[in-house]
């Protein structure tokens, strides 16, 4: 499939997870991340939109920043509770 | 003669190109170079700023863990609570700020949004739900609120 066949979301989706496969796998996640943005930006997608046609982003910050979120909130509630 | 003027003419007009073709030529190669500084110099902030985020990320993760350890031991009384909630929230406003920085980085073009934009949007849109407290109308973050708009609108 090339980039030129894509007319729906799955169509988009089936593209970048052949790129992922067949170009992407050994490159750094962000450089990965960096080539996937580039062809999701040609597209006019909402946020839930842009999720489901890059189901292989890694983001490795978002997971990380999760963890202590929830870390942090329930310090907050000790912290809450005890005013 | 006027054969001669015209041989010479044409020397001189290709003499001209080649010096005005060589000229425009270092011209882009300079512009390349510049660019690719630029591009450098920008990854040198992103990179500055991440490493920021992250030793504050983890002082507020240590912080965090601080309050839930002395909850846990029943050793929370009037004064540790005190010193505890002081620092929690230093360390909360010390991550929050440099997180403004990255987004004011972002807002002012400084950094590529697209480029950004993956990593960050949930982290920041999950950072205003949780800590929804400090992004009232007088919060000091407002490259935060303004970045979290413009990426879950589009």
């Amino acid at each position: 499939m090339t980039l030129n066949n894509v007319t729906t979301l799955e169509d988009l989706r089936e593209y970048l997870s052949e790129k992922f496969e067949s170009e992407w796998k050994d490159l750094p996640v962000e450089d990965i991340l960096k080539e996937q943005d580039g062809i999701l930006s040609r597209f006019e997608l909402s946020s839930e939109e842009y999720d489901y046609a890059a189901p292989l982003t890694a983001v490795m910050e978002d997971q990380s920043a999760k963890k202590t979120i929830i870390n942090t909130s329930k310090a907050k509630a000790i912290l809450v509770k005890r005013k | 003669m006027t054969f001669n003027m015209d041989v010479g003419t044409f020397i001189i007009a290709i003499i001209g190109a080649w010096i005005a073709y060589s000229q425009l030529r270092k011209i882009n190669d300079q512009i390349g170079i510049a660019v690719k500084n630029q591009k450098m110099d920008s990854l040198k902030i992103v990179l500055e700023i991440e490493t920021q985020m992250n030793s504050r990320k983890l002082e507020f993760d240590k912080a965090a863990k601080s309050v839930r350890e002395a909850d846990n031991k029943d050793a929370l009384d009037e004064d540790t609570l005190e010193i505890l909630r002081d620092y929690f929230n230093a360390t909360k406003e010390s991550y929050l700020n440099a997180l403004d920085r990255l987004c004011y980085c972002i807002e002012k073009d400084y950094i590529s949004d697209k480029d950004w934009r993956t990593e960050y949007r949930n982290l920041v849109r999950d950072i205003i739900s949780e800590y929804e407290e400090d992004f009232g109308e007088a919060s000091p973050y407002n490259n935060i609120k303004k970045i979290n708009k413009k990426w879950q609108q589009s």
